[in-house]
């Protein structure tokens, strides 16, 4: 739709698109369909070449006028859905302790402790972070979360963000901690670990994955339809969907 | 090819029940060769500054990116169900800046917009139609005759 609104507007508009059955239904000006995973329009992080024969097959779009034009491209990326079982990977990071019950904030804090090093590597290399969503320390956005995993219910810390406005970029902001904390690692057999892989180490094998796990659950049996809404769909994947928190 | 509608059955069902409206007939528009154009991202991750203020349920507004300061940026879109280690690796992999500049530098493209902006994905598309329309507006200000809308 946005596409149409800028044609209409007098703009010419092309799209990269992710979901080819949403593009046939809406029929947008221009759209290269692409075989990338959600989350990674232009493929692969970074390999430039790659991300430019991307857009330039996008941008090549423009000069059809015989709209909507709707083109796949021809190009995949390595495989790139792949799980840990299947080649093997496992996370160079060896965490103290497996997931434990969350009863207290010391076990989250020790792992967000933990991580730093890597977290602050990750960041020196980026040349920054994605964290701060939620303006609060990592730290404080764990304990936040805790204390509602645990069935305490803490106002938001935020002034101008409500609680369901924390809970949610709470748990973004922890989840980006992870993920930069993880991807700051070697490449393991010549390629880097797949977000499938980081995905199922994050759910499945720290505190962090777990504490938002059990906080998912309590946040589901919530009477505020809004906190409900987060922990139904806001917090857990689709596809981790399956795991239970370690009680 | 990976599929990725293959592999998350159950996100792939939830996407493909998603109302998505047909469009009305709106005549495609001729501009000049690439070479000459002027082009700006418009993305739908929910991107916003750090220091902004993040997306919110139902966000319909949209985030400035100005091509000088987009180095600091953060996904606050509102869906957990996309990637979001690829950003973390490379910014570029969901909003292409540096790729632009440099086909800008190589003459692939005449040149990159001033500003670039971001709306978030997940509101209903009906409800997002001011901002593109002021978005609009300041596209063309900035000279912008070609959109390279990117989706998350």
């Amino acid at each position: 739709m946005l596409g149409y609104y800028f044609e209409a507007a007098g703009i010419p508009t092309t799209q990269i698109s992710l979901v080819r059955e949403h593009s046939v239904m809406i029929k947008p000006p221009r759209a290269l369909w692409v075989s990338f995973e959600l989350g990674r329009p232009l493929g692969i992080p970074n390999d430039a070449p790659f991300q430019t024969r991307v857009i330039e097959a996008a941008l090549s779009l423009l000069d059809r006028t015989d709209g909507p034009v709707l083109e796949d491209y021809p190009e995949d990326v390595p495989a790139s859905i792949a799980t840990s079982e299947e080649d093997g990977w496992a996370c160079p990071i060896s965490l103290p302790s497996p997931p434990k019950a969350v009863d207290q904030d010391s076990d989250i804090l020790d792992e967000i402790e933990f991580l730093k090093s890597w977290h602050d590597l990750a960041a020196d290399r980026r040349g920054g972070t994605t964290l701060r969503s939620s303006r609060v320390t990592t730290e404080d956005a764990a304990r936040f979360l805790a204390a509602w995993a645990r069935g305490e219910t803490p106002d938001s810390p935020v002034e101008g963000f409500s609680t369901v406005d924390m809970l949610r970029l709470a748990s973004e902001d922890l989840k980006a901690y992870y993920a930069e904390a993880a991807t700051a690692q070697p490449a393991h057999n010549g390629r880097d670990a797949t977000s499938v892989q980081i995905s199922d180490w994050f759910w499945g094998e720290t505190q962090g994955g777990n504490l938002l796990l059990k906080l998912a659950s309590v946040c589901k049996q919530s009477d505020d339809r809004l906190i409900k809404i987060i922990g139904s769909a806001l917090i857990v994947p689709y596809h981790q969907s399956h795991r239970q928190a370690v009680s | 090819m990976v599929r990725l509608t293959e592999t998350f059955e159950g996100l792939a069902n939830t996407l493909r029940g998603m109302e998505t409206p047909a469009n009305p007939d709106t005549p495609l528009i001729d501009g000049p060769p690439l070479a000459n154009r002027r082009v700006a991202i418009i993305s739908t991750a929910g991107l916003t500054r750090i220091g902004d203020r993040p997306f919110g349920m139902g966000g319909d507004e949209y985030r400035v990116i100005p091509t000088e300061a987009a180095d600091d940026l953060m996904v606050t879109h509102l869906s957990t169900n996309f990637d979001r280690t690829g950003f973390a690796l490379d910014t570029n992999v969901m909003f292409p800046l540096d790729r632009l500049n440099e086909m800008a530098a190589a003459g692939i493209i005449g040149s990159v917009a001033d500003y670039h902006y971001s709306v978030m994905g997940a509101t209903d598309p009906k409800d997002l139609k001011q901002s593109a329309d002021q978005i609009a507006g300041l596209l063309k200000q900035d000279n912008v005759d070609a959109v390279l809308l990117v989706p998350v």
